[in-house]
């Protein structure tokens, strides 16, 4: 049986089930339709293609694969899984939603920034800190903290640009990835929740989504939601050095995957955009966390006192 | 391109080394900003280069998982480093994965400069880094086969495997990479020979004068000014200073004579280690 499901903008047909994805009720596909195929795939002779060290990416086929987990390969019309038996099922989905999907889509000429992202009404900001750096926390807090603020993305944001040259966002519908932690600050327990995996205590978070592209307004960026208002190497960098064109580059979903493929010039031009109309700036503690009791508890974490010596 | 691993248990001077060779390497910046180094500041178990090589959220992978993953990723990072030297930052212990392999790489494609730092200062030093009291940090120091435990929350590094502060040590010590150790005490008290020896060891060719310069211009008076005035990526939470004081000596004035008594054994091992390997 095949399962209609909408994600980054994609119909997806597929004859895995999702659970990730059917709490989310766009209908808005308008960046085309991908397959998802259970199937045999053996990794050919790659010397054809670009190799990774878990990928090997060409004009019009890749692969891309995690040991004892899953294979698979990857056209512009399709994604054939060759999952390891053993593999947790949930893992092996939530891997599907990523690189291969973030392949898949780049043969469609559709990039994504790799951000977590809120819409607010008419547009849509994201959130860029490093990698397990809060930016999913940043966006649970937003919608849960404030008026007309939904979830529009975690991992992958995927822009388009319109016939203007603007920059559409389209809502990914995976939820937020969560840590405990971040769910008992924001008081998420009862939230509708999916295990990621038996093992660790990450869970996708379903909270209000946003179900229709929207302009990608701004991007806000720091080092972490613990160090918002410090200075920071990288993304500061290259936002006090005017370079935004070099950060949307930068933070592209598979960037190394894009010439391979033989989009660069797509790349160049969608980066050119994004770069000339949206706002980029640094976060702060004010426009994340204005009231509530989190940002009580953020500057509570920020100053804990350190305990000079043992009272023995 | 062959790696330097530069390691040490945290709070052992590490980032204080970096900056000194960042100073070396590019005299023309120097004193370097500390929160803007020349040199790569890509330590081995950041998450950055996981996901972006790997194409994937490393949070759906469990500690081990990860781990495994890691020596393709260090090959691939050496493969494409684009500065002169590839140096990087190690907090980890040299330990092997499951397979045998070790995770941190094998001679000759990698070897070690390590530092290493009386346990009694690192614990003063990692109480305040890590927010926790100095008793519980010398538990953690002592603690065999201790882990960092860091399962209800992300943090920007992949977890890592730091064993007790002796364990750490030796781990590095008894690996089969090429090893160069370097005592904290020694950058302060003896400070040009032991940068002489460490910038030997990273086949760099600089000649005393200019490892005095980029020494003076790592001086931990100008860290400690220079934070206060900009602040400093690395510090672990906001109001805790990273550069704090690097003085020698301060944990035998602040610690608990047990707290000092333990971690003198630790020390014992780690010598007596080092002088039957015969490690300089």
């Amino acid at each position: 049986m095949n399962h209609q499901l909408y994600y980054c903008g994609f119909k997806i047909d597929s004859n895995v089930v999702f659970p990730e994805l059917s709490q989310f009720e766009s209908k808005n596909s308008g960046l085309g339709n991908i397959k998802i195929r259970i199937g045999k795939v053996n990794v050919p002779d790659r010397h054809k293609l670009l190799e990774g060290p878990n990928w090997a990416i060409g004009h019009e086929k890749s692969y891309w694969w995690l040991d004892g987990v899953l294979k698979t390969k990857i056209t512009a019309e399709a994604i054939t899984v060759d999952a390891d038996h053993q593999a947790p099922a949930a893992l092996v989905r939530a891997l599907i939603l990523e690189a291969p999907m973030t392949i898949a889509m780049q043969y469609h000429s559709a990039f994504c920034l790799r951000v977590s992202a809120v819409s607010q009404g008419s547009f849509v900001k994201a959130f860029r800190f490093l990698p397990g750096g809060g930016s999913s926390t940043a966006a649970a807090w937003q919608v849960c903290f404030r008026n007309n603020h939904t979830v529009s993305s975690d991992t992958l944001l995927t822009i388009t640009l319109d016939s203007e040259n603007t920059p559409i966002a389209w809502p990914q519908g995976s939820g937020l990835l969560l840590w405990p932690k971040s769910r008992s600050l924001l008081k998420l327990n009862h939230c509708p929740m999916l295990e990621v995996r038996s093992e660790l205590p990450v869970r996708r978070v379903f909270l209000p989504s946003k179900n229709n592209p929207s302009k990608l307004g701004r991007i806000e960026v720091a080092a972490s939601y613990r160090k918002l208002h410090q200075r920071t190497q990288g993304d500061l960098d290259l936002v006090t050095a005017r370079q935004p064109f070099k950060f949307v580059a930068l933070r592209t979903a598979g960037r190394l995957w894009i010439d391979p493929i033989g989009k660069s010039k797509e790349h160049f031009l969608w980066c050119l955009s994004i770069a000339k109309t949206v706002e980029l700036r640094k976060a702060t503690y004010a426009d994340l966390y204005p009231t509530g009791n989190f940002s009580a508890e953020l500057k509570k974490e920020s100053h804990q006192k350190v305990q000079k010596k043992s009272p023995s | 391109m062959h790696t330097f691993w530069l390691a040490s248990y945290p709070k052992s001077g590490n980032t204080w080394f970096r900056i000194f060779l960042s100073n070396l390497l590019y005299p023309e910046h120097a004193p370097v900003d500390p929160n803007h180094l020349p040199i790569s500041n890509l330590i081995a178990s950041a998450r950055g280069p996981f996901e972006e090589i790997l194409g994937f959220h490393s949070s759906l992978l469990t500690r081990e998982e990860s781990a495994r993953l890691r020596p393709a990723l260090d090959q691939i990072i050496a493969r494409d480093w684009q500065d002169e030297i590839c140096v990087r930052k190690a907090h980890d212990a040299y330990t092997l994965l499951p397979n045998g392999q070790p995770l941190l790489g094998e001679p000759p494609h990698f070897s070690a400069l390590y530092i290493l730092r009386d346990p009694w200062d690192v614990a003063v030093s990692a109480a305040n880094h890590w927010g926790i009291s100095i008793a519980e940090t010398v538990d953690r120091m002592c603690c065999p086969g201790q882990n960092e435990t860091k399962d209800l929350n992300a943090t920007e590094q992949l977890p890592q495997q730091l064993l007790s502060w002796s364990e750490h040590v030796l781990s590095w010590a008894n690996s089969p990479l090429d090893l160069c150790l370097i005592r904290y005490e020694d950058m302060y008290t003896d400070a040009l020979p032991t940068f002489r020896k460490a910038v030997d060891f990273l086949q760099l060719p600089y000649d005393e004068n200019s490892i005095e310069k980029a020494f003076r211009a790592s001086e931990f008076k100008n860290l400690q000014k220079l934070e206060t005035e900009a602040g400093f990526i690395e510090s672990p939470r906001a109001g805790v200073k990273f550069f704090r004081k690097g003085i020698i000596g301060e944990g035998l004035e602040l610690l608990a004579t047990e707290q000092i008594e333990k971690l003198q054994e630790e020390l014992e091992v780690v010598n007596q280690a080092i002088f039957n390997i015969g490690i300089n």
